[in-house]
């Protein structure tokens, strides 16, 4: 291997902006004020490594990206790199930083070595909705599959349930308290927002009990939330078993395939249905946390990968 | 052979390996036909193998660095943007200029980077022609230019093939399946369909340009319908690669093999137009890869598409002047051109990188040579219009210069500095085959120090450094494939082989050896391992990897090269005289297997052809110490013929004693003056700059998601929009105007504009400002409206012809020696296609409330345009029709058109 002259790390030039979004793959994902830096080395300068921390508008919620090449990985221009990121960040008014990386990450121990924690883990689920068509169309499928019992009853997520539904997620954590009281999270079918049509609210007797919360993009369906309401924890399998009817309805048909995120420690139900429609673990993410914050700062996520 | 005609069809990334079973099992009658009564071979190509780079050369005899079209755009250096290749963009005279130049009735059709058509002595029709609109029911109007005499676009035009055209049973020689498939869901037949209609336009244009002109000696129709065909479906041809799922391999499995059945049907008819007595000439640019060498993966790189391309496309040729039942070795795309000319008694130039392939005719004549047909086939008015903007520049002029846009900065920059990048990248590969490294170096660095993270700019770059002999240069270049970290094949392969070629051979054995149990190895592993072997003198060993390489891919003529070595070290001698031959029928210009065989024969004893051998392998290489001292050795001994023949070879040369020494190159001073002129440019840009330390992406938003709505007023300049804004506001709308530009003679009653507007493809946002205010927004701008907002839009529509004289006088009336006086009926043409343009999009947009309103019609019958405005926009909005009515005067409607 050849030796490396020394790294510079910097605010890229504009020319070399399309590179160092280029380097990051992940321009997509950005939106807003980003502050991007970029490590070099060599003659003509190469990227090597480059970061891009994202601020939300409101100031307060940031999301850092940062890759680095492979070679770089125990070399001091990446804790240099991670040191001048935890300034920016101060810069900012961020302390506390996260760490989102997937399963075989060899940037495990880099992170862990600057002083990260790991606090979680998330796992993607996709069903292939094509494959699991064909597959529900068998009678075997139906024996494994939960009866529905009396007293229940699906509806469409709008604005007169949003407000409970949204409750009942965030018991459990799987959507921020502030996005309570929201009224445009319910998009119209091509929107943003959660989707009227793919979501579904399952209700026993008088009551909201469960709630499925989905985006909808082209032709792949999220599902943001699979929440049941605690007191009807008890009911969890029979309100997945209205799930699992919702989502055999014709628009899911038109899918190609639906993405589920779920924490495999607390959220067993929801990958349950991922498993029941033919659904195959695709990823697993850690979640890193440096705490070298003071309290009741927002945290930011980072993707972070080696390339 | 005066009379004699020459049918040249090319078909676009056609493959022996596809086509040879479907012969073999009857499939394509015709070209079995053309194999039978005449001779045909594999066409080398060149890389960096892309088409437009290919038909050109063929078109040329020239290599890209001379012909100048190298990729599929490039920047006009004139204008700074970036445009598809064209025919104003060669440097160099084609075959149908050759021709036209010797008074020889000529037709070329869809030919690459064909347009503009050129004036030529007969019907050229471009590739613009051939392009059928993308949906049912568009508008296809021809485009301007496209054929050449205009006069003959008429009568192609009626014989067009719209997608709608395509019947439903050609789609099924295509898709045997069609009936399970779900052809709702699945859009993939679309493509079919599409390059069908495009196929079929071409070929009709040739029939009846055949049918019409039957005096010609030449014609040279191009279809790209196999290239298109392979890229979308080769994935799920049956083969032990094939990594598609089971349902598509049985859709769509036999769309390959299907097309080259169609295109061996529109053969048969091509030949039974142009008659018995035509030589054919049938070619491909590059082979497509179907078997085990098919890509894993497309490189995330320019053109990385063409990784599916192979280095060896078709030749065959059958009736007058060609040898039946021959076989052609050694051909290369650059002969095409020469060949043609020979088979009609003219002579090639000497300029000219390709040579005739005489040993397929029945020519007993050499081909005569001439200096070079630059100067005789140039047209000199196609020169002249070169300057030319393109139409569109043209017409974004004219509404610069009539003060309705302002000069925008460059939308397409980025495009500019990535099309110069593959461009300089293009060009430099192109020299580096051409055995130019020198020459090549500056501008590798150029695509190299543009983007230095991108590893195949890299290693090339490297690859030049390395041969000529700057070696620490080479290994600091490629430093970014240590990058990626130590286990990384590609990245070792490459050290491997610029260990190897700066003859540091224990490295590369090093880099090498560490890859030899991996199973993704691949044939260009495996010539490195032989060659590898080859210096270590395991001759054993390298026969074996050079055995198994071509196991793998039979068309690699290095690897045949290879063997032929490690045969000859081997002492046997037959076979390594064999292999070389066929490394040299596959790529003819390789020195390293006519020194093999020169080696071989004389170790036979074969004098007389061991010295022609060392002889041409003089002429390619003339600083090669082995081949020189051989020559002086043997010749002596051969027969007179032969050392007549000799002498010729070696021309100059003969009377040294030593080899003639390589030329000599600073190689450090060239790569050191790359490396300043870069860093100058570079220092340049960024004095202006500051590093950016903060980025707003702006955020995409759906259509119509902000709840706001504006009321835009638009139309192409001179069509009445200021007349819209006044019957608006005397409605009781009131117009968004800053008064900044005054009335005058052309707009007595005012032009209700708002400057700030006319920045909006800077600041989108601007529109805001707005808020229920109407306000004019000139038709080139409309697509920069942010779609996160509703719009209700006003267009006014005037006849063209109107529009075209208002503006001109509006231009008659302004400072003199700004402008020239244009073509009205051109720029009538012009302003159509952009108002037709416009109006598509402002339809498809779903955000966007449109009505077009009629100038004649509001002059003429005021009372039905105001019902319309205020069925638009709402009564409640528009109150005071009276006022509506006053403001319209038909006296102000000047330039009127009598129709």
């Amino acid at each position: 291997m050849s030796m490396h002259a020394q790294p510079t790390i910097r605010a890229p030039w504009p020319d070399e902006l399309a590179r160092a979004w280029k380097f990051l793959a992940s321009k997509e994902l950005f939106q807003g004020e980003v502050y991007p830096l970029v490590a070099l080395v060599g003659e003509p300068q190469r990227i090597v490594a480059a970061s891009a921390l994202q601020m939300h508008t409101d100031g307060e919620k940031g999301r850092l990206f940062l890759r680095l090449r492979t070679a770089f990985l125990d070399k001091p221009l990446a804790s240099q790199l991670l040191a001048q990121i935890d300034e920016l960040a101060q810069q900012k008014g961020i302390q506390s930083i996260g760490v989102i990386l997937a399963e075989s990450d060899p940037l495990h121990s880099l992170l862990l070595r600057q002083g990260f924690s790991s606090q979680r883990t998330d796992e993607w689920w996709c069903i292939d909705v094509p494959i699991a068509k064909a597959r529900a169309g068998r009678a075997a499928e139906l024996v494994n599959r939960p009866k529905i019992a009396a007293g229940f009853s699906r509806c469409r997520l709008d604005k007169d349930n949003l407000d409970e539904a949204l409750a009942i997620a965030a018991q459990h954590g799987l959507i921020a308290t502030e996005r309570l009281g929201n009224r445009e999270i319910i998009g119209a079918p091509s929107n943003s927002g959660y989707n009227p049509d793919l979501s579904v609210v399952v209700r026993y007797q008088d009551s909201i009990a469960g709630v499925l919360l989905v985006r909808k993009i082209d032709d792949t369906a999220f599902v943001h939330a699979r929440a049941v309401a605690k007191r009807f924890m008890h009911l969890s399998n029979q309100i997945n078993a209205h799930f699992m009817a919702h989502m055999n309805e014709p628009q899911y048909h038109l899918l190609s395939h639906i993405l589920f995120s779920a924490q495999p420690t607390v959220e067993k139900e929801t990958i349950a249905l991922a498993k029941r429609f033919t659904g195959r673990k695709i990823a697993s993410f850690s979640q890193f946390v440096k705490r070298s914050v003071p309290p009741n700062r927002q945290l930011i996520l980072v993707d972070c990968s080696p390339c | 052979m005066a009379n004699r005609k020459v049918l040249l069809v090319g078909w676009d990334g056609a493959d022996w390996k596809v086509a040879r079973p479907l012969i073999e099992s009857g499939q394509m009658p015709q070209m079995s036909r053309v194999c039978q009564h005449g001779s045909y071979g594999s066409l080398q190509s060149l890389p960096p193998y892309l088409s437009p780079m290919l038909w050109n050369s063929m078109a040329t005899g020239k290599r890209p660095h001379k012909h100048g079209i190298l990729g599929f755009s490039q920047v006009n250096p004139l204008s700074g943007k970036v445009q598809p290749v064209s025919s104003r963009m060669r440097k160099c005279p084609a075959l149908w200029n050759i021709l036209s130049s010797q008074q020889i009735n000529n037709h070329v059709i869809g030919w690459f980077a064909s347009h503009p058509a050129e004036k030529i002595r007969g019907v050229c029709v471009s590739e613009s022609f051939t392009r059928p609109p993308q949906k049912v029911g568009d508008d296809w109007r021809v485009p301007q230019q496209s054929v050449c005499p205009a006069s003959s676009a008429a009568s192609l035009a009626e014989l067009r093939v719209r997608i709608e055209d395509v019947d439903q049973a050609l789609l099924g020689l295509f898709l045997p399946h069609m009936d399970q498939m779900d052809l709702e869901q699945d859009l993939r037949w679309q493509k079919i369909i599409y390059r069908l209609a495009e196929l079929y336009t071409a070929h009709n244009a040739a029939i009846q340009i055949i049918s019409e002109h039957t005096d010609w000696r030449c014609l040279a129709v191009y279809y790209h319908f196999i290239d298109w065909i392979c890229h979308d479906f080769m994935p799920y041809r049956p083969s032990v690669k094939t990594a598609s799922s089971e349902q598509d391999v049985r859709f769509y499995g036999s769309v390959v093999d299907a097309a080259y059945r169609v295109q061996d049907a529109l053969l048969a008819d091509l030949l039974q137009h142009a008659g018995s007595e035509v030589t054919l000439m049938v070619v491909s640019d590059h082979g497509f890869h179907s078997d085990s060498l098919r890509p894993e993966k497309i490189p995330d790189v320019s053109a990385g598409i063409a990784n599916w391309h192979r280095s060896h496309g078709i030749i065959a040729m059958s009736g007058p002047g060609i040898k039946p039942a021959g076989t052609i070795s050694g051909a290369n795309v650059l002969d095409v051109t020469p060949t043609v000319l020979h088979l009609l008694d003219l002579p090639i130039g000497a300029d000219m990188d390709g040579r005739p392939l005489v040993e397929a005719t029945l020519s007993a004549n050499p081909a005569a040579k001439i200096p070079s047909w630059d100067t005789l086939a140039l047209d000199p008015e196609a020169t002249e219009t070169d300057v030319c903007e393109s139409e569109d520049d043209a017409l974004l002029q004219q509404f610069i210069d009539l003060g309705y846009i302002e000069m925008p900065s460059n939308p397409h920059e980025d495009l500019v500095e990535m099309t110069e990048r593959e461009t300089a990248f293009n060009l430099g590969i192109d020299l580096l085959d051409a055995n130019l490294p020198a020459e090549a170096l500056p501008h590798l660095y150029l695509a190299h120090a543009t983007a230095p993270e991108a590893v195949h700019y890299a290693f090339h770059f490297a690859r030049a450094l390395s041969l000529l002999g700057l070696r620490e240069e080479a290994n600091n270049a490629l430093a970014v494939v240590d990058d990626f970290g130590d286990d990384n094949l590609q990245g070792q392969r490459l050290r491997a082989q610029i260990d190897y070629l700066n003859g540091d051979f224990a490295a590369a054995a090093a880099q090498l050896g560490e890859l030899n149990n991996r199973s993704d190895a691949g044939s260009g592993l495996l010539n490195q391992q032989g060659l590898l072997a080859l210096q270590q003198s395991d001759f054993k060993t390298a026969e074996a990897m050079f055995r198994q390489s071509i196991d793998s891919d039979a068309d690699n003529a290095d690897a045949w090269a290879g063997l032929a070595r490690a045969l000859l070290r081997r002492k046997q001698f037959p076979d390594a005289i064999s292999a070389a031959r066929h490394a040299i029928s596959l790529k003819r210009d390789m020195p390293i297997a006519l020194l093999t065989i020169g080696q071989a024969q004389e170790q036979l004893e074969q004098v007389d052809e061991a010295a022609m051998a060392y002889a041409q392998a003089f002429q390619l290489q003339p600083h090669l110490a082995n081949t020189w001292n051989a020559l002086l050795r043997l010749t002596p001994s051969c027969s007179e013929t032969v050392q007549q023949q000799i002498h010729q070879l070696v021309n100059a040369h003969e009377t040294t004693a030593n080899p003639p020494a390589c030329p000599k190159v600073d190689a450090a001073a060239i790569f050191e003056s790359a490396r300043e002129s870069f860093a100058q440019r570079l220092a340049t840009k960024r004095a202006a700059m500051q590093p950016v330390a903060a980025y707003t992406f702006s955020v995409a938003s759906e259509p119509a998601s902000s709840g706001q709505e504006f009321l835009i007023v638009s139309g192409l300049p001179r069509s009445g929009t200021s007349m819209l804004m006044q019957i608006l506001a005397a409605g009781g709308i009131e117009p968004m105007t800053d008064s900044l530009r005054a009335p005058d003679t052309s707009n007595p009653e005012g032009y209700f504009e708002w400057e700030p507007i006319k920045r909006l493809a800077e600041n989108p946002n601007i529109i805001e400002q707005a808020g229920q205010r109407a306000v004019k927004v000139v038709s080139a701008l409309l697509s920069h409206l942010p779609r996160k907002h509703a719009y209700k839009v006003i267009f006014m529509r005037r006849n063209l012809l109107e529009v075209s004289r208002s503006q001109q006088a509006m231009l008659d009336r302004s400072p003199p020696n700004k402008h020239q006086a244009s073509d009205i009926t051109r720029l009538s043409e012009m302003l159509q296609q952009h108002e037709q343009q416009v109006l598509e999009q402002l339809r498809k947009r779903t955000e966007i409330d449109l009505l077009e309103i009629d100038y004649r019609q509001t002059l003429t019958q005021p009372e039905q345009t105001i019902r319309q405005l205020q069925s638009f926009v709402g009564c409640g909005r528009l109150t005071d029709t009276a006022s509506m009515r006053t403001v319209i005067k038909p006296k102000l409607y000047r330039q009127r058109v009598e129709s």
